[in-house]
């Protein structure tokens, strides 16, 4: 084999394409070589020779302020932005899930004063092409980074979007640096984002003052976006409020929205913003004004919306009666209650919901939640609002909603009760909700719903009143008449793409049904997940769901199918590799997760489930393998 | 249609069983559109001579049991792309350089991704640890990049350089 000298024969050039093949095999530094070769190589290396997206763990900026580290810089790709430095991407990848090789350059500079004389050098051969800065402010030195912000104006006059990521909560912002940007013609987006969330700084930011956010509206004349996600929600609302510049305002996604005050001043944006997405990522707690504050904030703004998202989390809140001095706790969770507390009293909250147990959360106050008509909306995203309850039912629901194409309601298992008093009553109401059907909306083509089990008389009104859905996702509980629900699915919806988290009460027979004799006939089903969950405590339980033959069948005869998942299933070791060949000819990706093989050998307790064979067993308990069982 | 003839660059005919060259998506997609049902019709491969021919045959005929490649799975984070090579692959592999170009170029022309794959792999690790002037005679390759241009590179790698 010839391989390594030089020859003498002339060989063929190679076509671009297989210098791709070859250049995406290659690590970085035999990359960097080859774009010294020539004018072609140079080329094609460059597209891999670049960090692709690095997901950067928050505590990686935890460092102390005292370390050092060098910080490079560089244009290399020709789209106007620049690439991480590369010490992000060393510290970054040394941790293996949170990198992944890449298309798309995403720019994100990170400025530490001791680099700063390079990036200051950068800048000045670099600065005017660059569109978007990430900007960590670590509070070494106010005066220098008042310094850095002077020359990012001076030096990058095609600015459009700046993030500024505060490490630290021992630092907050001098907040003249950010009128430096004021001149900034350019400059669309301002993103604000807190790296290091603890305790301590949910307190040190309740306490900013409002300039520095006045200031960020001030100077940004061209703001578009706005995401601010530290707890600094009232400042923010009133620079929103008390901006006069700032009308091109089209998107909010508002993190940690406290109170009724906060919301208040959304409700009072300037008449000239007209926001197209809504995203109030918070924790509202459960007073009985915010729903009709949501409501003349989602009016105000209903013929401009196009993307409404709202995310709940679950934070345990206090009965005002609660709130005391004379508790001393000791562990951390209890100190972070503690800070809450505390919070909660600076920002006036005393309706507070009693610290109940969640189940028993049905007795809480719930919002009532009319929407009003959002004639453009056509992304609706509802998750974690435990205590929300959204009056009528999906139809009368979805009146509201003439242009939704995509709709997501997760873990809102309250959402939908009228009065809730017992928990068979919530039930009741929560069948009420889907099954009551006056009519069809013709546009939605995609449904999740997580988080709660429908039942199927329910799953049924869903088909019915959703006849052009092409991708859903289900919590079923199933028996022996599931399948005819399903069956309901295939004569009615021309499904591309199906969920079913399957909660099995009574596992006798519904599988055969389902697979052998429905998904045959979904004939547009591309994609298929499964997740299998059963009842526990019964006879004959197990946590894995029996692939048998006849279901290997169902899966090969669905004519579409080209992507399976299957979560929480079992395959018989003497057969495992034939079905999972025959799923791997019929489907272009089969994806098993917490799948396992058992040996159908009985022992003396004649428990079929006793003997896994130990290789299977070792698979199982292999958290690698647990995960990413693919075949 | 089990067989299927195959004209060389050389004007040679190799008659191939269809089940054996399904790998490559050019045939299949000719033997599909152009409703070859005859055992005589012939296929021309006008980039493809007669003994890289041979050899890509062979490669297909050890891999004709081969499964198609899977996908990841969307939910979950790339992995590492497979670089182990097998030993029968290894034997086959050690060949001229220009007969592994060519083999190279003919995978690339009838879309025969298992040998490309096997194919760069080979070249990427024969490229790696040289230099640049290195490579350029490995490959013959002359250097049109200006000393401006190469020194604005050097500078642009930089960034991966640890220090």
């Amino acid at each position: 084999m010839d391989n390594d000298g030089a020859i003498s024969v002339v060989l063929p050039p190679l076509p671009a394409v297989v210098l791709r093949s070859i250049f995406k095999l290659m690590d970085y530094h035999t990359l960097r070589t080859c774009r010294l070769v020539c004018k072609e190589w140079r080329i094609e290396a460059s597209a891999f020779f670049k960090l692709k997206s690095v997901t950067i763990p928050r505590h990686f900026y935890g460092r102390e302020p005292t370390n050092s580290f060098p910080v490079q810089w560089t244009d290399h790709v020709q789209r106007d932005k620049a690439c991480r430095s590369f010490f992000t991407y060393n510290q970054a990848r040394t941790r293996e899930d949170h990198v992944m090789p890449i298309a798309n350059i995403q720019l994100e500079q990170t400025f530490h004063n001791n680099g700063m004389q390079e990036m200051l050098l950068w800048l000045k051969t670099n600065g005017e092409k660059l569109k978007s800065i990430n900007y960590v402010v670590n509070g070494m030195s106010v005066l220098s980074e008042h310094f850095m912000f002077y020359k990012i104006r001076e030096l990058c006059p095609n600015l459009e979007e700046i993030v500024v990521e505060l490490e630290t909560a021992e630092y907050a912002p001098e907040l003249k640096m950010f009128e430096e940007l004021k001149i900034l013609p350019n400059l669309k987006k301002i993103c604000v984002t807190a790296l290091y969330l603890d305790r301590n700084y949910l307190l040190r930011l309740s306490l900013w003052d409002d300039p520095l956010f006045s200031a960020l509206f001030r100077v940004a004349p061209a703001l578009e976006c706005l995401d601010v996600s530290a707890n600094e929600g009232t400042a923010v609302a009133k620079a929103i409020v008390t901006s006069s510049s700032c009308h091109k305002l089209k998107n909010i996604t508002w993190r940690n929205v406290m109170n009724e005050a906060d919301l208040q001043l959304l409700v009072n944006l300037k008449k000239e913003v007209k926001l197209e997405t809504l995203c109030l990522d918070c924790e509202l707690p459960p007073l009985t004004t915010i729903p009709s504050m949501i409501n003349q904030i989602l009016q105000r703004h209903s013929e401009s919306l196009k993307n409404v998202m709202f995310y709940g989390r679950l934070v345990e809140m206090w009965d005002s009666n609660s709130i005391s001095e004379d508790e001393e706790e000791n562990d951390d969770e209890m100190e972070i209650n503690g800070h809450f507390r505390e919070m909660f009293k600076k920002l006036g909250i005393k309706n507070l919901a009693p610290n109940i147990p969640m189940n028993e959360r049905e007795y809480l106050p719930f919002f009532s939640f009319q929407v009003p008509i959002l004639p453009k909306v056509t992304n609706l995203e509802i998750s974690d609002i435990f205590h929300l309850r959204i009056q009528g039912n999906l139809s009368s629901f979805l009146k509201n909603f003439p242009a939704l194409k995509r709709l997501s309601l997760n873990n809102l298992a309250y959402a939908w009760n009228v009065h809730p008093s017992t928990p068979d009553q919530v039930l009741q109401n929560l069948l009420t909700w889907y099954t009551n059907e006056d009519q069809a909306h013709e546009g939605l083509e995609e449904f999740y719903l997580d988080g709660e089990i429908i039942e199927n008389d329910a799953v049924t009104s869903i088909v019915n009143t959703l006849p052009k859905l092409k991708k859903l996702k289900l919590q079923v509980q199933t028996d022996g008449v599931f399948c005819y629900t399903l069956e309901e699915f295939v004569k009615k919806l021309k499904l591309s793409e199906l969920e079913l988290n399957v909660r099995s009460i009574t596992d006798m027979g519904w599988c055969n049904n389902i697979m052998t004799l429905c998904f045959p006939k979904m004939t547009d089903l591309k994609k298929l997940q499964l997740v299998y969950s059963s009842t526990s405590g019964s006879f004959g339980e197990f946590p894995f769901r029996f692939v048998e033959n006849t279901i290997i069948h169902g899966f090969c005869n669905a004519p579409s199918l080209r992507w399976l998942k299957l979560t929480n299933f079992s395959f018989c070791s003497t057969t495992k590799e034939k079905s999972i060949e025959r799923l791997r000819a019929h489907c272009f990706s089969v994806t098993l997760k917490h799948c396992v093989c058992y040996s159908p050998v009985f022992n003396e307790t004649h428990d079929p489930w006793h003997k896994i064979s130990s290789s299977d067993q070792l698979a199982i308990n292999s958290p690698s393998d647990v995960d990413k069982t693919d075949y | 249609m089990p067989f299927v003839n195959l004209e060389s660059s050389d004007g040679d005919l190799v008659k191939v069983d269809v089940d054996v060259i399904k790998c490559s998506v050019t045939i299949n997609a000719l033997i599909e559109h152009l409703g070859l049902e005859d055992d005589n019709e012939v296929v021309p491969l006008q980039n493809v001579g007669t003994e890289t021919l041979h050899k890509v045959l062979a490669w297909a005929k050890h891999h004709k049991d081969d499964l198609p490649s899977v996908d990841d799975d969307e939910d979950d984070p790339p992995r590492e792309r497979r670089t182990d090579i097998t030993t029968w692959d290894a034997n086959f592999i050690k060949m001229e350089q220009i007969q592994l170009f060519d083999l190279i170029l003919a995978a690339n022309y009838l879309d025969i991704s298992g040998l490309l794959d096997l194919g760069c792999k080979i070249v990427a690790d024969m490229i790696k640890g040289k230099t640049a002037d290195e490579i350029r005679t490995m490959f013959n390759i002359v250097n049109d990049l200006t000393p401006q241009e190469q020194e604005q590179i050097r500078k642009e790698n930089e960034w991966c350089e640890e220090k």
